[in-house]
């Protein structure tokens, strides 16, 4: 017990550890990624050998065993020295055997908390808690293995000190969160066939390959024989089915049961079949939001996929994704709905927004950067295949009609309280920041830019940057002034000029 | 637009006594392993006229480069932000709005001690990296901008995210 100046008694808050069980819980997820970081280690080891070398193989194994009991030994530390308390309004969390390492976090300053449970975790009635900051990479305090009431109660404890950021009344009973987002399993197997990734499955198929040939090189020039025209067909369906496949499963895996609720200021998200993760964010902590629409599901479903992204700066890996939520399945009549609830500044209407188009001379930029980027891959694959790779010439105006669609379907807009930025056609990409959120502007300009009197604006928030379409060097000078006087004092509106003189037009919609 | 305000004179002599010794502590190692390399693979002439037209761009860009990358630096401090521009071939204007700074740092490297100049670096939340950096400032203007730049963030009543 201590006291402090003014003489009130101060209580000083037990330290909590983690659940015993963690051990287990996390060693069975440290070992796979021990298994995943080592692959190559083992990989050489099993098929490496050129003799029956008993002391190399025992060297081996004990480079092996030597990073295993590495890791098992940092699992038992985790567990014997973290401790964490919610103390005079902060989150304290310690830990560490040889460097200790003590952390003290400001409420405020938490951008979004979630709730992670693995199969180990479910089982066992675990929960592990994330909770991340707006400074560093990764995510600054992990509490691997919590009981589901230590964890409430920490989420609870917490929340009771953001209090007073929340604008509305909040409901303390989950059964009352309106629901914004709802994914039907049809939707998820939609979501996958139409994300499909063409690129993975062929690089599956190229180490296939690899291995086909690997001990008789010569069996790659009797494929065509081994297999004949029908064979290739199959083998190409095979490619497509397999992609679909792997998508829809992946789909299916990481989206199951997904739900997306309000509480209060913030939203809840929760998804996922073995892994089951549960984001809590606050909407004024909400930096980028992007709309995605892969062609598929933007003109067959006529959905979109929307990306949430905080300050809370994240590295892909390690069961993280870059956006702090993710909603897979969003109908273009609901869109509206959603980012109005999802964005800091409340109302939106992207349909109804008229987008400006960039500069006319980016066109001719873009078809130059199509050709020369298509002609290379071209140059390479005839180079690679012979006559037989002679239809990927195809490739070349292929790009160039993709490179005008890209440019036709690119627009940005500044609102009073937004800033929009929109590119593709086959993968249409469109970037929402709130224009208060700015951390910085930047123009620029290389060599080929300044020889089309071209620019490029980069408008920072923390965490992220979104870049306009190319336009006009001045114009780019016009936007910088115009998001400037919006960060001083939201909200203007200046009208923004080109410097050709032109007037500014729509980007043509579907 | 007002006018840019420059780097000190000597930040010219700074850029170009750098040039000079990355040119000499890195360039020409790398130089010289590639020409010995091509010596013993190829033929003895072949690589010291390679090598040696190869030192002459570098040289020759060690000289000339500092002076066009001293004139497109400048800054300009205004009422509520920073513009930052520079860049010789790639041409930046970065922009920061003074509330939302995080941190100001004054840098003082050996050649910047030795000459009296300094660099100041703004962070912000959005990781500016390098674009939020003025290097060859007398001593006396970055220390005097450093302290403007942190009072003026200290009227930010947010915590600057």
């Amino acid at each position: 017990m201590a006291s402090d100046a003014g003489g009130a008694p101060r209580v000083d808050t037990p330290w909590q550890s983690l659940h015993p069980l963690s051990v287990v819980v996390n060693l069975v997820p440290r070992t796979w990624a021990f298994l995943r970081r080592s692959w190559l280690l083992i990989v050489a080891f099993l098929y490496g050998r050129t003799g029956p070398d008993a002391f190399i193989d025992v060297v081996d194994m004990g480079i092996l065993a030597f990073f295993f009991l590495g890791t098992v030994g940092s699992t038992v530390v985790h567990f014997l020295t973290l401790r964490y308390r919610v103390h005079e309004g902060k989150l304290e969390l310690r830990s560490g055997l040889l460097n200790r390492q003590a952390r003290v976090f400001r409420p405020d300053r938490i951008q979004n908390m979630e709730l992670v449970r693995n199969v180990f975790h479910r089982a066992s009635g675990l929960v592990e808690v994330r909770i991340e900051t707006a400074s560093g990479s990764e995510v600054e305090g992990l509490l691997s293995a919590l009981s589901e009431g230590d964890a409430n109660a920490l989420i609870e404890a917490l929340d009771a000190e953001r209090s007073h950021e929340v604008d509305g009344p909040e409901l303390t009973d989950e059964a009352q969160w309106p629901v914004v987002v709802d994914t039907s399993l049809s939707d998820l197997v939609w979501y996958g066939v139409t994300g499909a990734r063409l690129g993975s499955m062929v690089v599956l198929f190229g180490v296939l390959f690899q291995l086909f040939t690997y001990d008789d090189p010569q069996r790659m020039e009797q494929l065509p024989g081994l297999v004949g025209f029908a064979g290739g067909l199959a083998l190409l369906v095979a490619v497509l089915s397999g992609a679909w496949v792997v998508s829809v499963v992946n789909a299916v895996v990481r989206y199951w049961g997904y739900r997306l609720r309000q509480k209060a200021d913030g939203l809840v998200a929760e998804h996922g079949l073995f892994t089951r993760r549960r984001v809590e964010l606050k909407r004024r902590k909400v930096q980028v939001v992007s709309v995605l629409e892969p062609a598929a599901r933007r003109l067959l479903l006529g959905v979109a996929s929307l990306q949430v992204e905080t300050a809370a700066v994240r590295e892909q890996g390690d069961g993280t994704d870059k956006a702090v939520a993710v909603v897979p399945m969003v109908h273009h009549e609901q869109l509206d709905e959603v980012l109005a609830r999802v964005l800091p500044t409340g109302s939106t209407r992207l349909a109804a927004l008229a987008l400006r188009p960039p500069a006319d001379k980016a066109l001719l930029r873009g078809l130059i950067g199509a050709a020369w980027r298509s002609a290379l891959v071209v140059a390479f694959l005839l180079w690679l295949l012979g006559w037989w790779g002679a239809p990927v010439v195809l490739w070349v105006p292929a790009s160039l009609a993709l490179a005008w669609l890209d440019h036709r379907h690119q627009g940005w807009a500044i609102t009073d309280d937004l800033v929009v930025a929109r590119s593709g056609w086959l993968h249409r990409h469109t970037e929402i920041l709130a224009r208060h959120k700015l951390q910085s502007v930047e123009r620029s300009q290389g060599p080929l830019l300044r020889r089309y009197g071209l620019g490029r604006v980069r408008v920072r928030v923390a965490g992220d940057a979104i870049d306009l379409p190319l336009v006009h060097w001045q114009q780019a000078a016009d936007i910088q002034e115009v998001l400037l006087s919006g960060a001083r004092q939201r909200p203007t509106s200046v009208p923004l000029t080109r410097d050709d003189g032109s007037p500014d037009g729509a980007v043509a919609e579907e | 637009m007002d006018e840019w305000n420059p780097l000190a004179p000597r930040a010219r002599l700074l850029f170009h006594l750098q040039a000079l010794s990355s040119l000499v502590l890195a360039w020409l190692p790398m130089l010289g392993a590639v020409v010995a390399g091509l010596a013993l693979w190829w033929q003895l002439f072949g690589a010291f006229v390679v090598g040696a037209g190869a030192f002459f761009v570098l040289f020759v860009g060690a000289v000339w480069f500092p002076t066009f990358q001293y004139e497109r630096w400048g800054y300009l401090l205004r009422d509520e932000d920073l513009l930052i521009t520079s860049g010789v071939i790639l041409r930046r204007v970065s922009a920061i709005p003074t509330h939302r700074i995080q941190h100001v740092d004054m840098q003082q490297g050996p050649l910047e001690q030795w000459l009296g100049l300094a660099s100041v670096h703004v962070h912000t939340a959005s990781g500016l990296g390098g674009r939020g950096t003025i290097p060859g400032l007398w001593k006396a203007d970055a220390e005097a901008l450093r302290d403007t730049l942190i009072e003026r963030s200290q009227e930010a009543h947010d915590d600057g995210v």
